[in-house]
């Protein structure tokens, strides 16, 4: 099985959805500010990795696609969590060289891990 | 609401204690309002973030791989850009020790979300919701492991 670019999904979620996303991806960044100011910066890398938006977009799923494509998108989002385990690994040990490598490599680390744990978990499967 | 003096506004919010030291001895208006001005930006550029992943993950299939975008650090990419700017690099390095718990527990989590997920007799939402637990709970408990001294 290989992963396809179908541009027309676009199209499909409503302008309503859009900025629940939004504010779901808002709310979460100023917890996370709060968070580390008032309890240290520990606990607002806990508060980062927070799955506030995952129950939104499983929700829409459903009533997009049906209960089977909304488990799974949960069954992939084991795998983007694996990768974001790989991320705040390379953050934790990249951290002192600067936003310019950290950054971009963590990036690169969560989507070869997350990619990866897809193929041999599902991609494979015909 | 204009704080007339330092002792209102650490009454109102404790947390700002804290900020009143980082800014040091900066006025207590110009302090709110780099608090306002900070939150602004890290909400909006944070809603940017998970709306664009959004997007991204509604062109891929299949479903099982564009949910890989239901996990992505787009909150955190944001934050963390922001942090190495204002706070600089030992502060990250702590959000990415606390990243690494919450990647644990996200895990958790998503391997739960397949299961309620999947049973027919509860609303996807309310499912979710309750798997919130078992992030807590092993977010907490890697927490508490590896939590610095």
């Amino acid at each position: 099985m290989k992963p396809k670019v179908d541009l027309s999904g676009l199209t499909k979620p409503k302008a309503w959805e859009h900025a629940l996303r939004f504010l779901f991806g808002g709310i979460v960044a100023l917890i996370a500010s709060v968070t580390s100011k008032a309890l240290g910066d520990f606990v607002g890398g806990l508060a980062l990795a927070f799955p506030a938006i995952l129950p939104a977009a499983l929700t829409l799923v459903k009533e997009h696609d049906g209960r089977k494509q909304a488990t799974e998108d949960a069954r992939g989002a084991r795998y983007g969590a694996l990768g974001l385990i790989g991320f705040a690994a390379v953050i934790y040990l990249c951290a002192s060289q600067g936003p310019t490598i950290a950054l971009p490599l963590a990036m690169l680390t969560w989507a070869t891990i997350a990619v990866s744990a897809w193929w041999i978990g599902d991609g494979r499967q015909t | 609401m204009v704080f007339r003096s330092r002792r209102c506004l650490t009454e109102a919010y404790p947390c700002a204690a804290r900020l009143i030291l980082v800014f040091g001895g900066r006025s207590v208006d110009c302090i709110r309002d780099l608090l306002v001005n900070e939150l602004i930006v890290r909400f909006a550029l944070g809603g940017v973030a998970v709306s664009l992943f959004s997007a991204l993950a509604e062109i891929f299939k299949p479903k099982s791989f564009s949910g890989i975008l239901g996990a992505a650090p787009a909150v955190a990419l944001v934050s963390l850009g922001l942090t190495f700017e204002q706070r600089g690099n030992s502060v990250v390095r702590d959000h990415g020790l606390g990243m690494i718990c919450g990647g644990v527990g996200f895990l958790a989590y998503a391997c739960a979300c397949v299961f309620t997920t999947s049973n027919q007799r509860l609303p996807v939402w309310v499912g979710a919701a309750v798997c919130w637990a078992f992030w807590f709970l092993v977010a907490a408990a890697a927490w508490l492991t590896v939590k610095p001294s």
